[in-house]
């Protein structure tokens, strides 16, 4: 390499660094700077950006519910069928003050044994239970969403990622510096797309509901409100969820595993209720016809020792083809889960109820 | 340790900074040694001893043929090495697989067998497991027909087996090709710092704002399929399709990226395989490194395409099935493999009456378009097996996707939100291409780039998402 090349390089180099340093500057500054004033318009500081502890925001919804010290009488476990279907402010008058911790993607099984870990002592558990739930698909996902939480459980509380360690010092430094790259304040190239098509406000998309730690403003005792009616297609089409290979591998290492997680709830002391919950006619037609849930949930609730209330029983047919209560084919809106928490609180008030 | 996380930023700024500061060329790879072991040992410390275990080995073996001349002694010693190198990734990756598969079996055929242990079914998988058993398996390969020397430096021959950059996904060295490297003293001098941080922070980009941006869509859809109509699980395959192609050659990048700050060159490992013509043309540009392997260790010594047609098509589909099942222990992967294997013999058996065609169709812009047009759709069906979780939910899904159902739409996202992903894909892909054409782009427009993704990389920055290849 001659002088004459090697300083044509050294130059090279210093004129892509100068391009480097400037295009980084123009655009992080700004960007940093937009960030800041959503702060300050929307008073959140930079202290309340804490760092998720899972990989889903209602699991640390739960998590940190659960940290204020409130005593749940009842807990309901279940997929986004239960967050979106039982109302705790209508149900604590006949259950006690109770806590929905139903969550989207997480299988009732990996739930149980999570919630089982984080120790909450309810009188009452009441857990949904749809095909979905016994599938690797679901438990995975559910393993996965909950993965980090393993650290944040009593045991390992030392491991917490919040906490000491140079990974953790620099990422806490590199926050501090840009609270532009801190996970509340990320937004996907779809959400900037959505944006933009709905000429929504910039500092407020920048300090969205991650930001500030809520969910939702309407969400209480991690009960997620749906107000949107479902389609007559969603409540009547047949939805095959493709799951019946899934189920029937899956279920036979799932119900032992799902068993021992109600056990050790029972042994607690605590009073467990399975339940199927409602969906659109088409869903529970095509669940019904792929798989032998129904027989294999109640077989598994009188091993168990359990009750078991299918929610088609408890409703009647008609509740399921009227899509005014629906928010999908699989998950009611705020108007039928009102009346959905309205019938199954004055069921679970009978117990020991017998199996519908 | 992921190269996506904070864990790896402050740990290779100190292992490049020391690295550079050591005088002593021999004191600077015992570093890297160190440095690797310790990258490996974040993930899981005790594994670190099996990685030592298969390297120390091969070494051993590696010698023992040098010294040796006889053909029988050769011979044993080979099937030593290979012996203790397939019998650790059997053990760690596919005991619980051949287990169940065998109760299935023996299920069907109306035998009853014994449950599985229940340390069968636990066994962890070390990461990087099958990258590094490749790198001994070739070196010992590569000894015994007398194309390298064996390595006499065990340092040397443990870093080439666990150099950092490139330990957990590849690309998968050839002894021939880095251990000379290890034998010369690096210089700052020699260190294209300019391309090898491009590469890093492009890498960064391919992972962080393109790949995770992909990967909500492709859950969605593969998680369910059954809730989705033709157009969304096509868009739902195209997400993963993409997806797997920028977390790979992300990771592939920022090893490179690494590698060339430290003084190292690696291998390229993809050359923008979605614009393939044809199967053969998207295996020389997809994983090149495993797909090199595979030519130079299985396809040839199996005969290659020398014994005549017929041969010829098993070997591909023996090669490809074996591809697809080191991907991983599950019959989605063998029936991946199998397709590209279908593919390729399909491809090879069509070739001759191709070549019939006039020069002017053959070559002309718009044929080779369509040709890699279909290409890709065809690569994008064996996405699906690749992704789904049962091969039976594989054939559903391809089934739904080519015979168009009228199952209404669930995706709420607008499409256009795709259609901007794939245009930054693109762009991506350019400047993936401008490395190749690096003296025609100017300098400011290189840091110009970099600039951006980094800035698209801080504020799309998610969960840090593992590198997909880190299963495998």
């Amino acid at each position: 390499m001659n002088s004459s090349t090697s300083a044509s390089e050294r130059a090279s180099v210093r004129i892509a660094l100068t391009a480097f340093v400037c295009g980084v500057a123009a655009l992080l500054v700004p960007y940093e700077m937009l960030v800041r004033t959503s702060e300050r318009v929307y008073g959140v500081r930079p202290a309340n950006i804490v760092m998720p502890r899972t990989l889903s925001p209602k699991i640390d919804q739960i998590i940190n519910d659960f940290d204020q010290g409130v005593r749940y009488a009842t807990i309901a476990v279940g997929t986004s069928r239960m967050e979106w279907s039982l109302r705790p402010d209508v149900v604590e008058a006949s259950l006690g003050p109770t806590y929905n911790a139903g969550c989207g993607g997480i299988s009732s099984v990996v739930m149980l044994e999570f919630l089982h870990r984080l120790g909450p002592q309810p009188q009452r558990l009441i857990v949904s239970v749809s095909p979905l739930d016994f599938t690797q698909i679901e438990v995975r996902q559910a393993e996965r969403g909950i993965g980090l939480s393993r650290l944040t459980s009593p045991e390992s509380e030392n491991h917490s990622v919040n906490g000491r360690g140079p990974a953790a010092w620099s990422r806490t430094a590199v926050r501090a510096v840009l609270h532009s790259s801190s996970p509340e304040r990320r937004r996907n190239l779809g959400q900037w797309l959505e944006l933009f098509r709905d000429h929504g406000s910039v500092l407020a998309f920048l300090n969205n509901q991650d930001a500030t730690g809520a969910i939702n403003g309407m969400a209480r005792h991690g009960y997620r409100p749906a107000m949107n009616i479902a389609t007559p297609e969603q409540i009547f089409q047949p939805r095959p969820a493709m799951i019946a290979d899934d189920y029937r591998s899956a279920s036979g290492t799932l119900f032992p595993r799902f068993a021992a997680a109600l056990r050790s709830f029972q042994q607690r002391g605590t009073t467990v209720t399975l339940v199927r919950l409602p969906t659109g006619i088409g869903t529970r037609r095509a669940e019904d016809a792929e798989t032998t849930f129904d027989g294999d949930m109640r077989e598994l609730s009188r091993a168990c020792g359990v009750s078991y209330i299918d929610s088609s029983a408890l409703m009647g047919a008609a509740f399921s083809t009227d899509r005014r209560d629906f928010s999908d084919s699989e998950h009611l809106n705020s108007a039928g889960a009102l009346q959905f928490s309205r019938a199954l609180a004055q069921v679970l008030m009978r117990e020991p109820s017998p199996q519908l | 340790m992921w190269f996506n996380s904070f864990s790896f930023f402050w740990f290779f700024p100190v292992v490049l900074g020391a690295y550079w500061a050591t005088p002593s060329w021999r004191a600077r790879k015992l570093l890297l040694l160190a440095a690797s072991y310790f990258f490996y040992a974040c993930w899981s410390p005790p594994f670190v001893f099996l990685l030592i275990l298969s390297s120390t080995i091969d070494y051993s073996v590696g010698l023992a043929l040098t010294a040796t001349s006889g053909v029988f002694k050769r011979n044993v010693l080979v099937a030593v090495s290979c012996i203790s190198n397939f019998g650790i990734l059997a053990t760690f990756k596919y005991a619980g697989f051949f287990l169940s598969t065998w109760q299935t079996v023996a299920h069907a055929m109306g035998i009853s067998v014994a449950a599985a242990p229940a340390w069968v079914t636990q066994i962890v998988l070390p990461v990087g497991i099958s990258f590094y058993t490749f790198h001994g398996v070739s070196y010992i390969i590569d000894v015994y027909r007398r194309r390298i020397e064996a390595e006499k430096s065990l340092v040397d021959f443990m870093l080439f087996v666990a150099f950092f950059p490139q330990l957990v996904a590849g690309p998968i060295l050839r002894a021939w090709y880095f251990v000379p490297q290890l034998q010369s003293r690096r210089t700052n001098r020699e260190v294209d710092w300019l391309r090898g941080g491009f590469l890093i922070i492009l890498g960064f980009f391919q992972k962080v704002a393109l790949a995770d941006n992909m990967a909500p869509l492709a859950n969605l859809v593969f998680d369910r399929p059954g809730r989705f109509n033709t157009v969304e699980l096509w868009l739902g395959t195209y997400a993963f399709a993409f997806q797997i192609y920028f977390d790979f050659a992300g990771y592939s990048n920022i090893a490179i990226g690494c590698a060339r700050l430290l003084g190292f060159e690696i291998p390229e490992n993809f050359r923008m395989p979605y614009i393939a013509v044809g199967f053969r043309d998207f295996w020389r540009r997809w994983h090149i490194s495993l797909s090199t392997w595979l030519r130079d260790y299985l396809y040839i010594p199996l005969g290659g395409n020398r014994g005549g047609t017929w041969l010829t098509l098993r070997n591909l589909l023996i090669v490809m099935a074996l591809g697809g099942l080191w991907h991983g222990a599950s019959w989605t992967f063998v029936a991946w493999g199998l397709l590209h294997g279908i593919y390729l013999s399909i491809e090879h058996l069509a070739t001759p009456w191709l070549e019939r065609l006039p020069e002017a169709i053959r070559r002309s812009r718009v044929s080779r378009a369509a040709m890699a047009v279909t290409t890709f759709h065809v690569v994008c069906i064996s996405w699906v097996f690749f992704r789904s979780r049962t091969v039976s939910a594989a054939l559903s899904m391809t089934a739904a996707m080519l015979l168009p159902n009228g199952t209404r739409s669930n995706i709420e996202t607008p499409v256009l939100v795709y259609l901007l992903i794939g245009a930054l894909a693109i762009i991506a892909a350019l400047v993936a291409a401008g490395r190749g054409v690096a003296t025609r782009v100017p300098p400011w427009l290189w840091g110009t780039c970099a600039a951006v993704m980094l800035f698209l990389t801080i504020v799309t920055w998610g969960d840090a998402n593992e590198f997909i290849y880190f299963r495998f």
